[in-house]
């Protein structure tokens, strides 16, 4: 039973503010009681045999129940203003039907209060106070003038109800409104609670924060340390490199400077030991005996060996000396052109080279490159002992660069001394067998490393050699 | 013998004592008649060819042979100011050097030079190449009137 009524009580009650909650319960109270006695008036008036009065009581159930099922439809304030404007439409009617014996008149004064309190706009409240004013004056006035429709014998018990109706209705009214204060307080001080517990977290937080910040600061201040001695230890780390990287190429400036000093005086005095010897041999030849001789030949012709050597050393390191002075040519007549300087030694040797197609444009330092072809033939000619030497001169085009070969049925070269070959001054044979400085390959190679290529050769013992070389297609001047 | 009849005045600019005998002892086998006078720098070089003390009784040379390097003033310093002065700039100069790089024998010729000779390792050769160049300037060759 007390369920029933709570439910009752909470229809169409929902998250809503507590003062709408309240507005809601209450109106549920009120049709709650108007259909409580509604319900007790139906056996008094049926026991009395008044049956007019009951199907205005069912009347007056099935109006108030509306009431519940706006609730239900959660349309609170269709309900609020149904229930208020039907109220005084029902005492007018009872009036008019039954006469003033019965018609609960002092609703109207907690009706008032309700309206009130469910409208807090001005206007509305002044207009609710005129129609109750003004059916109350409707319903006083009439309680004389009109002939009641049906009279009913006087039962004093339903006015009973409906004065103690009245009573409760004002009683829950004002229980309403007190516990919505004390809640409201309820719910301030809980508020005023909760923001303190806010607050004192808020300024705990802000406390760790500010010590967060402060560290964070002080990690800020240690990185930016550290990064300026990063930064210090890079940049002397650059200029180191820097240097050495100077120095390093100065040095190599330096070796190549002399290497082109020394061999050019080197010559100097080697000249004059070869010319004296010579001019000791020629003008006090009968002074010196067939052994003396001999020794002047041994001198002379060491002194003819190293002043090659020297030369060789000389355009080796003249190589590097200079900036590249790159020149677009047609390989196919220059090299054509170039072979012709080894045309005695082709004709004596009984020996072929063929030329295959060469690029029309390269891009090279044309001096260097003949010097490359110049001594990769000249090899394939010296170690070559068939009968009749053939070489090969190709060339293939590739994305980046040209590839060269040279090809040759000569000696061919070993594979342990596949590494020694272009080291400078490196002989793999007697000068008495091949005669040879040993510079030609390593002047090649670093010919072909400074035109942005490689050298490299495949051969078996015996059956040949072929050494290819490439050189880049993207070279351009300083 | 030049076309005028007298001994060939040569000037032979050279600091190497040795290369100084062998040039001597290269055109004593020489069969033309010439006088060899030699300078010992470049500095003397050029006082010798513009008669400055004690060069004032020096003869005008119609060949010089010049090497490139010497201390003090090299030897493309003096074909230089010889090429600035009128009256030498026709005396043909031949430079005997040691060297053979690019760069000597493009800057000699851009000087001016008449040729450029490497000199030999080889005693012969180095023979041969003066009885050439005794053949080509001193016979084959017309050498600028005098001033």
């Amino acid at each position: 039973m007390t369920n029933l009524f709570t439910n009752i009580s909470n229809l169409g009650v929902s998250e809503l503010l507590p003062r709408e909650e309240y507005k809601i319960r209450l109106l549920n109270h009120m049709s709650l009681f108007i259909t409580i006695v509604c319900l007790l008036s139906i056996p008094i008036l049926w026991y009395f045999k008044i049956l007019m009065p009951l199907w205005f009581v069912v009347v007056l159930l099935i109006l108030f129940g509306v009431t519940f099922l706006l609730h239900y439809l959660k349309k609170p304030m269709l309900a609020r203003s149904y229930h208020i404007i039907l109220f005084p439409l029902v005492l007018m009617t009872n009036v008019l039907l039954f006469g003033s014996e019965n018609s609960p008149l002092f609703f109207f004064f907690p009706y008032l209060i309700v309206t009130f309190y469910f409208y807090r706009k001005e206007k509305i409240q002044w207009f609710y106070i005129t129609y109750y004013i003004l059916a109350m004056v409707f319903c006083f006035g009439a309680v004389d003038t009109v002939e009641p429709y049906y009279e009913y014998p006087k039962i004093g018990l339903v006015n009973v109800l409906v004065s103690l109706g009245a009573v409760f209705i004002q009683i829950v009214f004002l229980r309403a409104f007190n516990f919505e204060i004390v809640s409201n307080e309820n719910r301030v001080a809980q508020l005023l609670e909760s923001v303190t517990v806010q607050n004192s977290e808020l300024e705990h937080k802000t406390n760790i924060l500010t010590l967060q910040a402060t560290e964070l600061q002080q990690a800020k201040k240690q990185l930016l340390s550290v990064n300026e001695i990063l930064e210090g230890k890079v940049n002397r780390r650059t200029e180191d490199l820097r240097k050495t990287n100077s120095e390093l190429l100065r040095s190599n400036k330096d070796l190549e400077e002399f290497a082109y000093v020394a061999s050019h005086d080197l010559q100097e005095p080697l000249r004059m030991v070869g010319n004296f010897v010579q001019l000791l041999d020629e003008e006090y030849s009968e002074k010196i005996d067939d052994e003396g001789r001999s020794y002047i030949n041994y001198a002379v012709d060491g002194v003819k060996r190293m002043s090659k050597l020297i030369e060789e050393l000389l355009s080796y390191s003249r190589v590097g000396r200079k900036e590249m002075n790159l020149k677009e040519i047609d390989l196919n007549g220059f090299v054509e052109k170039k072979m012709l300087d080894l045309q005695q030694k082709i004709k004596s040797l009984n020996a072929v080279v063929n030329l295959g197609p060469l690029p029309e444009k390269l891009f090279c330092e044309p001096g260097q490159i003949s010097i490359v072809f110049y001594n990769l033939v000249a090899n394939s000619l010296k170690f070559n002992n068939s009968e009749h030497p053939i070489i090969d001169i190709s060339s293939t085009e590739k994305e980046d660069h040209f590839l060269f070969s040279v090809k040759d049925n000569g000696i061919g070269i070993e594979q342990k001394d596949k590494h020694k070959i272009f080291k400078l001054f490196k002989r793999l044979h007697r000068k008495e067998d091949y005669e040879g400085t040993g510079i030609g390959l390593s002047l090649c190679r670093k010919i072909i490393i400074r035109h942005d290529g490689d050298i490299w050769f495949e051969s078996e013992d015996g059956n040949g050699t072929t050494f290819y070389f490439t050189i880049g297609k993207n070279l351009r001047n300083e | 013998m030049n076309n005028m009849g007298q001994p060939i005045e040569i000037l032979l600019i050279e600091d190497n004592e040795g290369d100084i005998v062998l040039t001597k002892k290269a055109f004593e086998r020489g069969k033309i008649g010439n006088n060899l006078s030699v300078c010992r720098n470049g500095q003397e070089g050029l006082n010798f060819l513009n008669k400055v003390d004690p060069y004032q009784q020096a003869p005008t040379p119609d060949l010089i042979l010049l090497d490139l390097n010497m201390p003090g003033i090299s030897g493309q310093e003096v074909l230089a100011e010889i090429k600035k002065v009128p009256t030498l700039k026709t005396i043909p100069v031949v430079i005997l050097t040691t060297s053979e790089s690019d760069e000597d024998i493009l800057k000699s010729y851009q000087l001016q030079a008449s040729s450029y000779i490497k000199k030999p390792v080889d005693f012969k050769q180095f023979g041969t190449v003066i009885q050439e160049l005794q053949n080509y300037w001193f016979t084959v060759v017309k050498f600028p009137p005098k001033s």
